[in-house]
């Protein structure tokens, strides 16, 4: 172990440790209590964090992790563009959402506070948070139309908002007179005042400890925060990683856009390297770089860091590599107004899930492993009268209780929340229906949405709204990706949850006035009307007293082959409506009796249904190499050291030997330096093979945008992985390398 | 002579306290709780009764009033066996509400590092899986108008198939039934026909509030724990009957008051140990005349913190219990787990204390029950806080020399060089400085300023602390209850008999105040009918009125207080003035707001009818000042001198109203130590409580 030589004794830095993670839960409590907005209290989408004066960050508050990960690019480009004119002075705050300078999307503003003790720049804090809008088209900041950030609301590059104390209300002014909503003024207000809270709390600990403590502890803690994250590198086989997730839909038109990310593991250190990613588009679905490191670094506190202080310790393990103008690296002028729920959080998921597969092939590590969760989110408002005439905007916000990602050892949590968010909320059926002219008819867990596996992905859900009590029809905007590619992929054979659709039913009579003609429809099988598809980003769409809006969202992924499942927990999911008749039989292989009144899995059948899958997989899949010789990943540097790993229970590589044969049958496979794919029997097959509502709502007939390819083992057909590719491109691959430098067991090298 | 008995029940010690009416003189029993609790119950009341040289049966016989805090419904929640089998009937399409859990259910009230474990989050177990969920077809909108029908046929398929499963406990929980609850009583009709003998809890009986997920979950939990808790009331109600006692049992409730066994409302059972706490508190408030007061209770797992405001406690407005929210009503303590139990280690050059606890099992080192990892309380006794040979009155011996060893081996030698003593040292010093943390968080996230306020401290661990986390805090003064060791009991036996009524209105302030005036007097008419069935009755009932306010499109509600008797202006005005002076004690200026309205989105009730006992309204005459005489001195190491230092040590049960002590002193008790230290002295009230201020030199904040 490495120890610093001029450590700050325990005691002290236990205490201004603790004291400085309590300053940045203080700021958010300060900032949301002046803001009051749902978005900041209710769904908590807000940061509060503390740097060094260069940027680097020490600590974040409980919120979005994405917004935290934003502050030290925003202090950056302060004192970069700042430091001369207008300078920077002893009580300044400046604001700033600039995409291009390091703000994830518009509607997250942040405002940073330089902390001077005695003059001398100690620190910076800062607050970040989703303002209820920032004017232009649409209110609330997804701007679907957009073909630039002209079009796109309000962008503030660096401003001076504080001066030496006093707040410029001639800018407080300038900002308000862009935005429709005035209650953003709170949002405003209220970083301030976290800001100013957390200023006078540093200094407090100045004071009391002296400014030189309070910057070693800032240092240190960042600088024991680096050291874990790499001795846990360190207990990982080297290796790479190739993910691939898809943004589908551009603002515009349903287009299929990749972002691919290949991680490279040596020693402690790591590169997300994007290369290979898609151009920029000239709708709102992009990120800029801000958005990209943000993502990444969520991804790697999240799968990494879980026990660690969320700090810029880790950003230092973590390279960054990324070709300009990309999908996850938008320039200037290109639109990224939806970045939060498009791009960034696919990355965010894609990530989690390459780091998950690095995870897996370390039994220490086996049990923080996840499958993607609800791999996109969505923004979808319904504007209209209410029944006293007032303009109302209506989020619709269900949307957050989406599907976890399976486990190793578990189900992924149903509607447990979307990964962004560390604290997920949703509103109540009542409390929307109180505050806004709408009905619902009904909130469920969708059936058959989490991703098949042997731990099977979170549901998640769907709505069904009509208007209610309105004057007259609204109008919905809704705001979101998903809908032909299954995101949410599973791993190690799992296989994705459901994608998004939005259906809209057209002159339907359940409802007139305030009473039931019909009985209300429970369900979206019991809904009568004329059944249209909506189109994802499509913006006021008129939304008639007699039309009932449905949409449900992603589920999360699945871990391992379905067939491998438990019968018994496939038959408690069909017992609560998690899992449908159809899906057991056929993704699961189980075999239903019914004894009386009770069904009950019939374990001899279901044995022979699964041999006879089995076997079925084996007479459709082909050789890869002969089917698909060009996405064949080529062999990976070995690193010449010796070693053997088992990825999770599904192959074991043996460098020694090289080889890599399958854990269940012990068939050889191939070289260890070659993906294990590569010997596999392989086929590719529609999205909607692992289960209703995969896309198929959005693609005409014979069209495969996107497609699942299985890969069997060929010796006794299990299902070993499940990628979601464009036909005939490349998928994920996975190579080790070389010898964890601190593993243990097997994978150390002697 | 007439007694007045309270019985806590708690998770490891059953506590009795005794109060001779007459004379004011209190007494406390501890019993080790039992499983099957009434047998702790009884054996404890046994030793107060000894302590009076009188039998259980003629202490009972002489009981007037006769309190209960049971820990039975938290035992079932928190180890899920016990409850009943649960069914639950809601509003068709919407049965998977309770399991979604708005999405909160996999965090809720999980700590921040809990949560950063995304990996690791789960929801709880299910009281009601999917199976046992029932849906029937009816609807009712926002303003309690009937959209559908109840179809009663089909409500009694729903019944049979939960019936057929195995139900014995229904909920019912109805979208929109807290503004018209017809279809709620019709269900009930139904499954009282069908199933006579079965528990069935009404979402809009539970909790009267808009949000279907709190109410269904409250609802749930009620009906969950409900028939086991009236099995064990009436059980244990017949047992104190026929052993002399002949007034009605009185149960208390998490809200802070107490009702007859007919009139409580089980889901307000749980978690009531740390409310009698702060009942206790609230008394201490109004006899030391300290407005407000910081309670902090330290256990050996956790730190409990509470505040009394004006000499109030508050309501939460929702509480978690294992991930499920809860609305009844219950007084607001935050739960932390911190105590002495926590285990100190180092942590890659670190100092760290907690998350893990050595609990009770095995408990810290220097108990001799196989613990090695070193704790506070070890670190407490290295110090010489604690009396090793005196600690519970002598009957566990601390040892020193294990407490040294795990110091030694798991904080000193990685950290500190070796040095035992520096390394307790720092333990104490970064747990003081995390608590204070804590109750500062706890304070400002309520809108208060700690400087404004005095802290209690009471528990196993709060008084050997206390000094040290509110020393960053700049309260102004400690007082820690000398009779602290059965407060909680103390608590029970003199609260009073609340009835609690509350409404979800959402209308904007002044829409209708003739509306909201009758509102107010139906809530207050159903409390006082729900005290009348108790025979509390007459003048003697106070009624505060409440409600909870926001402004428009603004999230959080404010709550706000009218006394039932200010006469002046119309109720709108009132409510109006009353929530601006609260939203910017909270919010400050920062916060104002130009043009918005405010929101009444919930009213309520509390109909006190005070316990008439008389205790401690006052305190006596200030008594003579004289100075204690310690019963030894010791060295004690002081983090704050940085080094061992000569320290007077006293007997606590020994000191006396008017007696006064300089630091740095130790004062024994039963089971903790209070701790002076140097700049500051302590002196005894008439209640008694030990009160312990900065010197007029020293400066301690």
């Amino acid at each position: 172990m490495t120890h610093q030589t001029n450590q700050i004794d325990p005691v002290r830095f236990e205490v201004v440790w603790h004291r400085l993670l309590d300053i940045t839960e203080e700021m958010g409590i300060k900032y949301m209590r002046t803001s009051g907005s749902p978005i900041l209290v209710g769904a908590y989408d807000a940061s509060t964090g503390i740097t060094l004066p260069d940027g680097q960050l020490v600590a974040m508050g409980p919120y979005i992790t994405t917004q935290a990960h934003v502050l030290g690019l925003i202090v950056s480009a302060v004192s970069s563009s700042r430091s001369t004119h207008p300078r920077i002075g002893v009580g300044d705050m400046f604001i700033c959402n600039d995409p291009y300078l390091g703000a994830t999307h518009q509607p997250d503003v942040a405002t940073v506070a330089p902390v001077h003790h005695q003059g001398e720049l100690r620190a910076w804090v800062g607050a970040s948070g989703h303002w209820l809008d920032i004017g232009g088209s649409e209110p609330g900041g997804f701007h679907m139309n957009a073909r630039s950030v002209f079009d796109e609301g309000l962008r503030l590059p660096p401003t001076r908002l504080v001066e030496g104390g006093q707040i410029r209300e001639d800018i407080v002014d300038l900002i308000m007179a862009q935005i429709r909503e005035p209650l953003a003024e709170l949002d405003l207000r209220g970083q301030l005042v976290a800001n100013q809270v957390g200023r006078d709390r540093l200094l407090a600990i100045a004071d009391e400890f002296g400014p030189d403590l309070l910057t070693g502890v800032m240092q240190q803690g960042i600088d024991q925060v680096e050291r874990r994250l790499r001795e846990r590198l360190h207990t990982l086989p080297d290796g790479v990683w190739r993910e691939v997730q898809y943004l589908d839909h551009d603002g515009h038109e349903r287009n299929i856009r990749k972002i691919v990310c290949t991680v490279v593991k040596q020693g402690g250190r790591l590169t997300l390297d994007f290369a290979g990613s898609d151009p920029q588009v000239d709708g709102f679905a992009n990120c800029a770089y801000g958005g990209l490191r943000a993502a990444a670094l969520s991804a790697v506190c999240i799968v990494l860091g879980y026990d660690l202080t969320w700090n810029d310790g880790m950003a230092r393990c973590v390279e960054i590599r990324a070709p300009r103008g990309s999908v996850v690296t938008a320039e200037h002028p290109t639109p990224v107004s939806m970045s939060t729920i498009s791009a960034i959080i696919v990355t965010l998921n894609l990530v989690v899930v390459a780091l998950s597969r690095m995870l897996l092939t370390s039994p220490r590590h086996h049990r923080e492993a996840m499958a993607s969760w609800c791999g996109t989110s969505l923004g979808v408002s319904m504007v209209g009268l209410n029944s006293n005439g007032t303009f109302t905007v209506a989020p619709e916000a269900s949307h957050f209780a989406a599907g976890c990602g399976a486990r190793s050892y578990a189900d992924g949590v149903d509607t447990g929340g979307i990964i962004i968010n560390t604290t997920a909320n949703i509103p109540s059926v009542e409390a929307t229906e109180d505050a806004y002219p709408v009905m619902y008819m009904f909130r469920r867990q969708l059936t058959d949405s989490g991703g098949p596996g042997r731990f099977r992905g979170g549901v998640s859900a769907e709505v069904a709204i009509v208007p209610y009590d309105s004057s007259g029809p609204l109008a919905t905007s809704f705001a979101g990706v998903g809908s032909v590619t299954p995101n949410a992929i599973g791993v190690a054979g799992g296989l994705p949850g459901a994608t998004v659709r939005y259906l809209r039913y057209l002159g339907t009579r359940h409802l007139l006035g305030n009473r039931a003609q019909a009985t209300l429809p429970g369900s979206q099988a019991g809904i009568r009307g004329q059944l249209t598809v909506g189109e994802l980003n499509s913006s006021k769409v008129r939304f008639d007293t007699d039309t009932i809006e449905y949409h449900n969202w992603q589920g999360g992924g699945g871990f391992g082959d379905p067939l491998d499942r438990d019968p018994q927990q496939v038959l408690a999911d069909l017992r609560a409506d998690l899992v449908s008749r159809p899906q057991a039989e056929h993704v699961y292989g189980v075999v239903l009796t019914t004894d009386g009144d009770v069904l009950t899995v019939d374990p001899e059948q279901t044995g022979r249904h699964r041999d006879e899958l089995r076997r079925q997989r084996l007479r459709r899949a082909r050789p890869y190499r002969e089917a698909h010789p060009l996405t064949v990943p080529a062999p990976a540097q070995r690193a010449g050291r010796t070693g053997r790993w088992r990825y999770w229970d599904i192959v074991e590589i043996d460098l020694a030997l090289d080889r890599v044969s399958c854990l269940q049958c012990g068939h050889v496979l191939g070289r260890s330096s070659v993906d294990f794919r590569a010997g596999c029997l392989a086929e590719e097959v529609a999205t909607w093979t692992a289960g209703p509502v995969r896309g198929e709502q959005y693609v005409r007939e014979q069209e495969r945008p996107v497609v699942l390819r299985l890969f069997y083992c060929p010796c006794c057909g299990r299902q070993l992985e499940a990628d979601l590719v464009i036909p005939g491109q490349p998928g994920p691959t996975f190579a080790v390398t070389g010898a964890a430098t601190d593993g243990e067991g097997t994978g150390r090298h002697g | 002579m007439p007694y007045a008995v309270g019985v806590d029940v708690g998770g490891t010690f059953t506590d009795v306290c005794v109060v001779d009416v007459s004379s004011g003189r209190e007494l406390v029993a501890k019993a080790p709780t039992t499983p099957d609790l009434a047998g702790g119950l009884f054996q404890g009341i046994g030793l107060a009764a000894a302590q009076l040289d009188q039998s259980t049966e003629s202490l009972l016989a002489q009981t007037v009033r006769f309190c209960h805090g049971t820990t039975q419904t938290t035992n079932v929640m928190f180890t899920w066996s016990g409850g009943s089998v649960v069914g639950l009937l809601t509003t068709r399409g919407f049965a998977d509400e309770i399991l979604v859990m708005r999405a909160r259910g996999r965090v809720a009230g999980l700590s921040l590092s809990q949560r950063r474990h995304l990996r690791a989050t789960d929801k709880p177990p299910q009281i009601v899986p999917r199976d046992r969920i029932g849906e029937v077809a009816e609807r009712v909108d926002r303003l309690g108008r009937v959209v559908e029908d109840l179809d009663p046929g089909q409500v009694r398929q729903a019944v049979e198939a939960l019936l057929a499963r195995g139900v014995e406990a229904f909920a019912v929980s109805l979208l929109w039934s807290h503004r018209n609850p017809v279809h709620e009583l019709a269900v009930r009709d139904v499954i009282r026909e069908l199933a006579p003998d079965a528990h069935v809890s009404l979402s809009h009986e539970i909790a009267l509030i808009t949000g279907e997920y709190e109410r269904a979950s409250t609802t749930v939990v009620n009906a969950y724990v409900g028939p086991a808790l009236e099995r064990y009331l009436r059980g244990l109600e017949r047992e104190l009957a026929s052993a002399g006692l002949s007034v009605p049992m009185l149960v208390f409730q998490a809200g802070g008051g107490v009702n007859d066994v007919r009139s409580t409302l089980p889901v307000s059972t749980i978690e009531s140990g740390p409310a009698a706490g702060m009942v206790a508190v609230q008394k201490l408030s109004t006899t030391a005349g300290r407005p407000n007061i910081i309670a902090t209770d330290v256990g050996g797992t956790t730190f409990k913190v509470g505040l009394v405001i004006n000499g109030r406690w508050s309501v939460a407005a929702e509480t978690i219990i294992n991930q499920y929210p809860l609305l009844s009503p219950m007084i607001d303590v935050v739960s932390i787990g911190a105590g002495g139990g926590s285990i100190a280690w180092a942590d890659d050059g670190r100092l760290r204390i907690g998350p893990m606890s050595a609990g009770a099992a095995p408990g810290p080192a220097c108990y001799g029950w196989g613990g090695t990892r070193p704790t506070v309380t070890d670190a407490d006794l290295l110090l010489g806080y604690l009396t090793a040979e005196r600690f519970l009155d002598g009957r566990l011996q601390l040892r020193a020399d294990l407490a040294a060893e795990a110091m030694q081996t798991h904080v000193a030698d990685p950290l500190f060089g070796g040095d035992v003593t520096a390394a307790a040292a720092g333990v104490r010093q970064v747990v003081d400085s995390q608590m204070s943390d804590l109750v500062r968080k706890v304070t400002v996230e309520r809108g208060y300023d700690p400087r404004d306020f005095a802290l209690a401290a009471y528990g196993g661990a709060g008084p050997v602390h206390a000094a040290g986390y509110a020393r960053g805090l700049g309260v102004r003064e400690i007082i820690v209850p000398l009779s602290a060791t059965a407060y909680s009991a103390f608590g029970a036996v003199i609260s009073d008999t609340i009835q609690c009524g509350q409404r979800s209105l959402s209308m904007g302030l002044g829409a209708d105040d003739e509306a909201l005036e009758q509102a107010y007097k139906e809530l207050e008419a159903s409390a006082r009918a729900r005290l009348h069935t108790q025979r509390l009755d007459g003048p003697s009932v106070q009624v505060t009125r409440w409600a909870d306010m926001r402004y428009e499109r603004q999230l959080h509600a404010v709550r706000v207080l009218l006394s039932g008797t200010d006469p002046d202006g119309p109720l709108s005005s009132r409510l109006a003035a009353a929530f601006q002076t609260r939203y910017q004690l909270l919010y400050g200026e920062a916060a104002r707001l130009r043009h918005a309205t405010a929101i009444v989105l919930r009213i309520g009730v509390d109909a006190v009818a005070p316990n008439r006992l008389g205790l401690r309204e006052t305190l006596p005459a200030r008594p003579p000042v004289r100075r204690a005489e310690p019963v030894g001195r010791r060295e004690v190491y002081w983090p704050e001198a940085g080094a061992w230092q000569p320290t007077a040590i006293f007997h606590g049960p020994s000191l006396q109203p008017g007696d006064y002590l300089a630091g740095p002193s130790v004062i024994e008790q039963a089971g903790t130590s209070i701790v002076v230290p140097g700049d500051a002295h302590a002196r005894v009230d008439a209640a008694p409580n030990l009160i312990i201020s900065p010197s007029p030199s020293g400066d301690p904040a």
